[in-house]
């Protein structure tokens, strides 16, 4: 039986809570000390005096090595090491609303040959016109094969970026093999039409859930997903989104997984 | 995931309801993401503080103000260079909670967020990748390894 974590976590709620409007309509009164998000005014202070220095000295560091590596590169949309192929790579500005400093690089998703590359240390940065680095973003991505994949990251300071690229490790750092994300929140429309959260009631009632994307060991035109999925009594299909139908849940994941022909079972519940 | 907020922060008075409405939930997510509460105090009085100073240039506040107070969180612990060093003074409060935050506490950081924005706050996976700035098959990824961990680590203390 999975359990609820859901419910386990509502526990939360019996945290005691400090009032902090007052405190936030205090700093709206002030000053905006700066745009990027930080901690309080005089903690910032003290924070940006003591490691301004080094934070400068650093920055310029890592920006000239950054962009001395990656300046070898001969095709800068293509990935450095790994298969990934990052396509049509686009920049748009400010993704968290009224905060330019923040910008969206937006990109197409594939791999180079027939192996999926797994999980791998990806670094997303953002050039300004005269091709300085103004921007850096590292994380750890698996990425599936998507038309449309977006990550965000800040520019430094007043940088306004006019490009943007992406490059990943060649380092692979999953254990290849499959991996089966399940989804397992599953909304259920009840007589009235309106959606049941999933419960271990509700999970008591269903035989078996299961929409799982098989990744990490077949090719990119291979890849197969398994799709078990309900049908209520009213003949909608639950998902984590209202009202959507089976068709739609099946194209949905057909277009994820690149499949041909999926393997469906419809059940009722 | 139920949502009641205006679609604009607008005035003060409408920020201050978007605060009663969703405050408390992102002081304690924040919390139990964390560990710090002087980093979740900061994190949502400022991002409120901003909320307001752009007024109606915040076109979804409720979204807005979730993402703020993590993204001022994380530049918070980035800046401190303790993602992963948790704070040792758990909070002495009930059972129920004492059983939940030794269990939160042994997931990684990003673990940690994920699976309270997804089990305690509601976001979708995709939902969460945007606050989060990363992509939805990252976040389904850490968040089926929380997910296995925590229920693992709940049901040993469930059996304690």
């Amino acid at each position: 039986m999975r359990r609820d974590l859901t419910r386990d976590l509502q526990a939360l709620d019996r945290l005691s809570v400090p009032d902090l409007l007052e405190d936030a309509e205090r700093r709206a009164l002030g000053p905006d000390p700066e745009h990027v998000p930080g901690p309080n005014p005089s903690r910032r202070r003290l924070v940006a005096a003591s490691l301004a220095v080094a934070v400068v000295g650093l920055a310029i560091a890592g920006f000239v090595w950054l962009t001395d590596a990656f300046r070898s590169s001969p095709t800068p949309a293509e990935p450095l090491g790994s298969n990934y192929v990052f396509s049509n790579v686009t920049l748009e500005g400010s993704t968290l609303d009224g905060e330019a400093e923040s910008f969206m690089i937006r990109f197409e998703v594939s791999w180079s040959d027939e192996t999926p590359p797994g999980v791998h240390r990806c670094v997303f940065r953002l050039i300004d016109e005269k091709g300085a680095v103004v921007g850096v973003r590292v994380d750890w991505v698996l990425w599936e094969p998507s038309p449309n994949v977006a990550v965000d990251l800040p520019a430094v300071g007043d940088a306004r970026p006019v490009s943007a690229d992406a490059r990943c490790d060649p380092e692979r750092l999953d254990t290849p093999g499959i991996a089966n994300i399940e989804e397992s929140i599953v909304p259920i429309v009840d007589e009235e039409g309106r959606i049941e959260d999933f419960s271990e009631e509700l999970n008591r009632r269903i035989d078996a859930w299961s929409q799982r994307f098989s990744i990490g060991s077949m090719s990119q035109d291979e890849l197969a997903a398994n799709v078990t999925a309900l049908r209520d009594a009213f003949g909608s299909v639950p998902t984590d989104e209202p009202n959507a139908d089976l068709d739609e849940l099946i194209g949905r994941i057909s277009r994820l997984c690149a499949l041909v022909e999926p393997t469906v079972a419809v059940r009722s519940c | 995931m139920e949502v009641t907020t205006p679609k604009r922060s607008g005035t003060r008075t409408e920020v201050a309801d978007l605060y009663r409405a969703e405050g408390p939930r992102i002081w304690r997510a924040l919390f139990a993401s964390t560990r710090d509460r002087e980093v979740a105090n900061d994190a949502v009085a400022e991002a409120f503080a901003q909320c307001i100073r752009r007024g109606d240039a915040v076109r979804e506040p409720r979204a807005w103000v979730w993402r703020a107070a993590f993204r001022i969180a994380a530049g918070e612990l980035q800046r401190r260079g303790a993602l992963d060093d948790l704070p040792p003074d758990l909070p002495v409060t009930e059972p129920e909670i004492d059983r939940v935050m030794p269990a939160l506490a042994s997931l990684t950081a990003r673990q940690r967020t994920v699976v309270v924005l997804r089990y305690y706050a509601g976001y979708k996976p995709s939902e969460i990748a945007v606050i989060l700035g990363t992509s939805a098959p990252t976040i389904r990824v850490h968040l089926m390894r929380a997910r296995r961990r925590l229920a693992e680590l709940l049901e040993e203390a469930d059996e304690t």
